[in-house]
C-alpha cells in the first residue's frame, strides 16, 4: 500500500530515514536504559514481532489470511531446542546455523502447506487449514512425551551474548532490522506488485500469465520463515520451549497486532506487536480478565473503523474511509458504477 | 478388542456425529448462501449448552431449557446477522475477522462470568437401556432419536416447503433467484437465524454429555467447517455425508492410533477428499 | 484444401488466402452445458494482423468462444490452434504466456495500485520465464508509459486505478492487455457501458492498435464493429451463421433475421 500509492515516495524516504535513525538509536541506547527484566520482556516481544512482520506481508500485501502463524514460530523454536539438546555436535556456538535451520524449516513447511492447499483449490478456506495446522502441531507435541518433551517442554541453555547487559537485545534488533529490510525490498520489487495484484484480483493476475499458486505459496513461505526466525531466537533467548509456543491463542493475537498496528504496512505490525503486548503486560494486572475483552473490542473497532491501523491512521487518516482492510471497497465502487 | 467395546465406541462416535451434523447444518447453509465463514458459530452452539446450565442450575426443567435455547440463540442470530451483513458488504475477510472478534469476546465473557472450567449438567434420563444386547446410556439414545428426528424434519422443510424451495434456488444461483423475485436478503437472514438456533439446540441437547466450557465452541466450529467443506456446502445431504465421513473417520481411526494421530489422519483425509472433489462430496 | 472450400460454401466465410496459416484457429469447437450447446462445431480462422469482429445476439456463444480459446473452459470437443500449435484445453495462464491476451468484459483492474503500476504489472510478466525473476529490478517502466500514452491515460498514471471512471477503466484494461505484448488480443465487448463519444474514441484506439497485432473483438454494437473490423463473424445459438465484410453481413438475410431482424419485427 504505502509505496504503491503515488505521491508518497518522498514521504517514504523521509520515514525510512527516520526509522533507520530510530533503530540505530534503539540498538545503542535501549539495553543500557532498560533494566534486565524489561530488556528480556522487550526481547520476547521482539521475537513475536517477526511473526507479525511475516503476517503483515502475507496478509497485508498478498491478502492471504492466516490464523495459525505461531505454528511456524513453534517449528523454529523446537528445531533449535531439539538440535541443541538432542543432536550431538550442535551447541550454542553454532548460533547462525541454528537460526538458519529453524528459519528454513519453518519456511519450507509453510510453503508446503500453502502450496498443497492452493493447488487443491482451497481458496477462502485456507484460513481453516492454518488454524488446524497450529492446533494439530500443538496437540502432536503434547502427545510426544519422549521425542518432543510433551507438555513439559524442552529446556535448553540460554544464549549469553558477551558485552554489556542486554547484548542479546542489540543483536535481536539488528536481525529484526535486516529481516525488515529484506521484506521491504521484496515488497518494493516487482514481486510486491504481483502480491498486491493478487490481493486485489487474483484471477486477473493469473490471466496475465502469472503462476499465482506459486507466488502465494512463496509469500506464505516467506511469512512462515519470518515466524520461524522469531521462534528460533525466542528459544535461545528464553531457554525454554513448550507446546504453548504453538499457541493457537497467540496466532489469533498476531492478527490483532497486525491489524491494530497497520495492515498493509511493514512498520505497523512491528509497532502493533510491541504496543499491544506491553499494554497487555501492564494493563492486565489491573484489568485482569477484562483485558482480553477490551482487546477483542478494540480489534473489532479497528477492523470496522480503522482498517489502516495505527500507522495508517497517523500517516493517512483519510484512507480509513476510502479503502478498508484489503482495499476491496475501492473495487466495490468500481462495480457499482456499471 | 471385544465387540461390545467396538460397538460402544461406534455409538459414542455416532452420537457426537449427529450433534456435529446439526451444528454444521447452519454453517453449511450460510456458507453455501453467502460464502461467509461465521467464526462465531461455535459460540452459538456452546451458548445453547450454557442456557441449559443456567436454567437447570436455577431449578428449571431440562426440557424447558432445551426449548428455550434455540429461541434465545435464534434471536441472538437475528441481531448478529443484522450487524454482520453490513460488515459483509465490504469484504469476506472483514466478515471473517469481525465474526471471529465477536467469538473471542463471547468466549472471554463466558470465561469471566462462568469460569474457565467445564460445567456439568445432569442427565435428564439417567440409567441405561439395552441396545443390541449392550447397556447404553438412555439419554444418548434419546438424544440420537431427537437429532435424527430434527434432521428428517429439516430435510422435509428443505425439499418440500416453499421456503426450502426459495433457499435452494438462492443457493444454486443467487442472481437468478433475485431476478425472479426471491428476496435474497430475507432468505439469507432467515437461514442465518435458523442456523444459529439449530446450533443452540444442538448445544442444549449435548449439554449432559460434555463438560460445558467456554472454549468448547471452537472445537465444534472447526469440526463443523471440515464437515461442510468435505460434504459440500449448501446441501443438507452433503452435510450428512460430511458428518459421516469426518465423525465416522475419526472414530474409525481411533481404533488404530492415538486420538491426536486420528485427528491428523482425518485432516489429511479431508484434504485429499477436497482435492479430488473441490465442491465437496455432494454437489449442490 | 478441399475441406476449407466445403466449409466456405456452407457458411459463406471469407477464406484466408491460400498458403496463409491463420494465427488463431478453432476446428469443430464445441462446448456443452448439460443439454445446452453453447458453442457448436465452430470453425474459426483469424489471419495475422487482421481485426476480426464477432457479433451475435445475447447467448450466441461469443463469450463462451473466448472462454474456450483462453482456457477458462475446456471444450467438449474440437481443437484450438495458435500459430499452428495446438493449445486446446490449456490453462488460462499458459494460453496467456503463449501470446493470447484477453480483455474482459467486466473490468478487472487492480484498484489499490496506481494506473502506472497496473500496467507495469502486466508488462513485467513477459520479461520473466519463471517467477523467481520477480526479485530482480525490472525495467518495464518505459514500456508501461508508452502503453499508457497509447490508451490516452498517461496523465492519470499516478492515480489509483480504483478512482478512475468506468470508461477510463476500460481503457486501462486495454492497456493491460497491450502491455503483455501479446500478438493476439481478444477484446470482449470493449465498449460496454460507454457513452457515444467514448465509443468513437474507443474505435479510434482499437484501429490504432491493430498495426502490429491481431485483434478479435466481440460486440453488441454493430456500428462500432463496422468501423473497426475488416471481417465479421456472426454467431447465433452457438453456431457460426455467417462470415464476411460488414456490408455482406448487413445484407445477409439470415443475419438480419436472427440479429438485426428483431428490430424490423418490432417496427411492424
Amino acid at each position: 500500500m504505502i509505496g504503491l500509492i503515488p505521491g508518497l515516495r518522498k514521504k517514504l524516504a523521509v520515514q525510512g530515514f527516520v526509522l533507520a535513525l530510530v533503530v540505530g538509536a534503539a540498538i545503542a541506547v535501549l539495553p543500557l536504559v532498560l533494566g534486565r527484566f524489561h530488556t528480556e520482556l522487550l526481547g520476547t516481544y521482539l521475537t513475536y514481532s517477526f511473526v507479525a512482520l511475516g503476517l503483515g506481508v502475507s496478509f497485508g500485501y498478498c491478502g492471504v489470511i492466516s490464523l495459525g502463524q505461531f505454528a511456524f514460530f513453534g517449528v523454529g523454536a523446537y528445531t533449535v531446542a531439539l538440535l541443541v539438546t538432542r543432536v550431538a555436535g550442535f551447541g550454542l556456538e553454532h548460533v547462525p546455523l541454528l537460526v538458519l535451520t529453524g528459519t528454513i524449516l519453518a519456511g519450507l513447511f509453510g510453503f508446503l502447506v500453502a502450496y498443497v492447499s492452493f493447488f487443491l483449490k482451497i481458496g477462502s478456506l485456507f484460513v481453516l487449514v492454518t488454524i488446524t495446522v497450529g492446533i494439530l502441531l500443538q496437540k502432536f507435541t503434547i502427545a510426544q512425551l519422549d521425542l518432543l518433551g510433551g507438555i513439559n517442554g524442552i529446556t535448553l541453555p540460554r544464549w549469553i551474548v558477551p558485552g554489556p547487559g542486554g547484548g542479546f537485545l542489540r543483536i535481536l534488533i539488528g536481525i529484526l532490522a535486516v529481516t525488515f529490510l529484506v521484506l521491504w525490498l521484496a515488497v518494493r520489487a516487482p514481486f510486491g506488485k504481483v502480491m498486491a495484484g493478487i490481493r486485489d484480483a487474483e484471477g486477473r493476475v493469473e490471466s496475465l500469465g502469472y503462476n499465482t499458486i506459486l507466488i502465494k505459496s512463496f509469500t506464505f513461505g516467506l511469512s512462515a520463515a519470518a515466524a520461524g526466525l522469531g521462534g528460533a531466537l525466542y528459544a535461545m533467548l528464553t531457554g525454554f520451549v513448550s507446546p504453548s509456543v504453538f499457541g493457537f491463542v497467540q496466532s489469533f493475537n498476531a492478527v490483532i497486532w497486525v491489524v491494530v498496528g497497520g495492515l498493509g504496512t511493514l512498520v505497523g505490525p512491528l509497532l502493533g506487536t510491541v504496543l499491544v503486548n506491553f499494554a497487555q503486560f501492564y494493563l492486565s494486572a489491573w484489568l485482569l480478565n477484562y483485558w482480553t475483552l477490551a482487546v477483542g473490542l478494540l480489534f473489532i473497532v479497528a477492523v470496522l473503523f480503522f482498517p489502516r491501523g495505527l500507522v495508517g491512521t497517523i500517516s493517512r487518516p483519510e484512507t480509513n474511509r476510502q479503502a478498508d482492510l484489503t482495499g476491496r471497497s475501492l473495487r466495490r465502487g468500481q462495480e457499482k458504477r456499471r | 478388542m471385544d465387540s461390545s467395546f467396538v460397538l460402544r465406541q461406534l455409538f459414542g462416535g455416532l452420537t457426537l456425529s449427529f450433534i456435529l451434523v446439526l451444528v454444521a447444518l447452519g454453517l453449511s447453509v450460510i456458507f453455501g448462501l453467502m460464502r461467509i465463514l461465521n467464526m462465531a458459530h461455535g459460540e452459538f452452539f456452546i451458548l445453547g449448552a450454557y442456557v441449559v446450565v443456567w436454567i437447570t442450575s436455577a431449578g428449571g426443567n431440562f426440557w424447558v431449557a432445551v426449548l428455550a435455547a434455540p429461541i434465545a440463540l435464534g434471536l441472538a442470530g437475528y441481531v448478529f446477522q443484522k450487524g454482520l451483513l453490513r460488515a459483509l458488504q465490504r469484504d469476506p475477510n472483514v466478515a471473517l475477522l469481525v465474526t471471529w472478534g465477536v467469538g473471542m469476546i463471547v468466549r472471554q465473557t463466558l470465561q469471566i462470568i462462568m469460569g474457565p472450567a467445564g460445567l456439568y449438567v445432569l442427565s435428564p434420563f439417567p440409567g441405561s437401556v439395552s441396545v443390541f444386547g449392550m447397556q447404553y446410556p438412555l439419554y444418548r439414545v434419546v438424544m440420537m432419536g431427537i437429532s435424527a428426528g430434527i434432521f428428517v424434519l429439516l430435510v422435509f422443510l428443505y425439499l418440500r416447503s416453499r421456503f426450502g424451495l426459495r433457499l435452494r434456488a438462492t443457493i444454486h444461483n443467487r442472481e437468478m433467484a433475485s431476478a425472479i423475485g426471491i428476496n435474497v436478503e430475507r432468505v439469507a437472514a432467515t437461514s442465518f437465524v435458523m442456523g444459529s438456533s439449530l446450533a443452540g439446540l444442538a448445544g442444549a441437547l449435548v449439554s449432559p454429555l460434555i463438560p460445558v466450557a467456554p472454549l468448547t465452541g471452537l472445537t465444534y466450529l472447526i469440526k463443523s467447517f471440515f464437515i461442510v467443506v468435505v460434504g459440500g456446502a449448501g446441501h443438507l445431504l452433503g452435510t450428512l455425508a460430511g458428518g459421516i465421513v469426518i465423525g465416522g473417520g475419526e472414530s474409525v481411526f481411533q481404533f488404530f492410533v492415538n486420538p491426536v494421530m486420528a485427528e491428523m489422519l482425518v485432516f489429511f483425509m479431508a484434504l485429499v477428499i477436497v482435492g479430488i472433489r473441490p465442491q465437496g462430496l455432494i454437489k449442490v | 484444401m478441399a475441406e476449407r472450400l466445403e466449409a466456405e460454401s456452407r457458411t459463406g466465410s471469407v477464406p484466408c488466402a491460400p498458403g496463409d496459416s491463420p494465427v488463431l484457429e478453432t476446428r469443430g469447437l464445441t462446448r456443452r452445458f448439460g443439454g445446452l450447446l453453447a458453442v457448436h462445431d465452430v470453425d474459426f480462422q483469424v489471419s495475422e494482423g487482421e481485426i476480426r469482429g464477432v457479433i451475435g445476439p445475447n447467448g450466441a456463444g461469443k463469450t463462451t468462444l473466448f472462454n474456450l480459446i483462453t482456457g477458462y473452459l475446456k471444450p467438449s470437443s474440437g481443437r484450438v490452434f495458435f500459430r499452428g500449435q495446438e493449445i486446446t484445453g490449456g490453462s488460462p495462464r499458459r494460453v496467456a504466456r503463449r501470446g493470447i491476451a484477453r480483455k474482459f468484459q467486466i473490468t478487472q483492474v487492480f484498484p489499490t495500485l496506481s494506473v502506472l503500476d497496473n500496467v507495469v504489472l502486466a508488462a513485467q510478466q513477459r520479461r520473466h520465464r519463471s517467477s523467481l525473476w520477480l526479485f530482480a529490478p525490472c525495467r518495464v517502466r518505459g514500456v508501461a508509459e508508452e502503453v499508457l500514452s497509447d490508451v490516452h491515460l498517461l496523465e492519470k498514471s499516478r492515480s489509483l486505478a480504483g478512482s478512475l471512471s468506468h470508461g477510463e477503466q476500460q481503457r486501462l484494461e486495454l492497456g493491460l492487455v497491450l502491455a503483455t505484448g501479446a500478438a493476439v488480443l481478444l477484446l470482449d465487448e470493449p465498449t460496454a457501458g460507454m457513452s457515444v463519444e467514448e465509443r468513437a474514441g474507443m474505435a479510434e484506439l482499437v484501429l490504432s492498435l491493430a498495426e502490429k497485432r491481431t485483434l478479435v473483438v466481440t460486440e453488441h454494437d454493430f456500428d462500432f464493429i463496422k468501423q473497426v473490423a475488416t471481417t465479421i463473424t456472426v454467431l447465433n445459438k452457438g453456431e457460426k451463421l455467417a462470415e464476411g465484410t460488414a456490408d455482406k453481413i448487413a445484407c445477409d438475410p439470415r443475419v438480419r433475421e436472427c440479429y438485426l431482424g428483431r428490430e424490423d419485427a418490432r417496427d411492424q
